[in-house]
């Protein structure tokens, strides 16, 4: 988890970790452009990624009890199966 | 599960006759939550393949994958406020599935980016410039109402044809 945050606007360490690690979630790199493959396979991966998250969404906020650090883990053992395998682009995200 | 596992399993499943609805190829469940294969794979309609995302009901051992969910376990150690930004992120990115046509899904495919991206941009705000959530929220919330839904959305049936 990277950057800092203000005294006023302190939050839980839980709740910085979890909301860093949704947007490395969602945050996948370009395909390289003209690519058809790829642009393919990184629209599945973010589709994928995006219905992994709004799993996990759904899991704290209608049952509301399950740890936010278990979120955490889930994404991260989740990014690290399903992984970006397309030919990228050399652009900035 | 490992990826060869997953590749037999997908073999197999497209051996048998294609679901009548959605459901998981490998433990048969039907009902859910699945996620999509992550191969892409389909059935022969186009339909995507499904897995249990939290696990199959009946042998967790050896259908666990990496996506599968914990059953909830102890007390949530959120605060309201937090929830209420997880609330606007699950809002702004769980657009519903479209219809079987190429632009459609391409329709779709263009949306989850839009709303991927406002979603980085609030967490941006928050985590590395310490935004205040009540103002991240609304923005969100507005962005997420900027980029509406514009594809044909896909309607279950009533035999539940998946699409």
């Amino acid at each position: 988890v990277t950057g800092r945050l203000p005294e006023a606007e302190v939050l839980q360490p839980a709740a910085v970790e979890l909301l860093a690690a949704i947007r490395d979630h969602l945050n996948l790199p370009l395909y390289a452009e003209g690519d058809e493959t790829a642009r393919q396979a990184w629209a599945d991966l973010q589709a994928l990624r995006v219905a992994d998250v709004v799993a996990s969404l759904d899991g704290l906020l209608t049952v509301s009890a399950r740890d936010a650090r278990d979120v955490v883990a889930s994404f991260r053992a989740f990014a690290a199966e399903a992984t970006a395998d397309y030919t990228t682009s050399e652009m900035p995200r | 599960v490992t990826r060869p596992a997953l590749a037999s399993a997908l073999h197999v499943a497209l051996s048998q006759p294609e679901p009548t609805g959605p459901e998981c190829y490998l433990c048969g469940s039907v009902t859910g939550p699945w996620l999509p294969d992550p191969s892409g794979a389909r059935w022969p309609s186009g339909a995507q393949m499904l897995f249990c995302s939290r696990g199959c009901p009946e042998s967790a051992e050896d259908t666990e994958h990496a996506a599968a969910k914990d059953t909830p376990r102890g007390a949530s150690t959120l605060d309201s406020d937090v929830l209420g930004l997880l609330a606007a992120i699950r809002d702004a990115i769980d657009v519903p599935r479209a219809v079987l046509t190429t632009a459609d899904e391409e329709a779709r495919y263009h949306l989850l980016h839009q709303r991927a991206v406002s979603v980085r941009i609030a967490l941006n705000s928050v985590i590395d410039r310490g935004a205040g959530l009540a103002g991240v929220i609304e923005r969100l919330t507005e962005r997420t109402a900027d980029d509406p839904v514009d594809y044909a959305v896909w309607v279950p049936t009533s035999d539940g044809d998946a699409p």
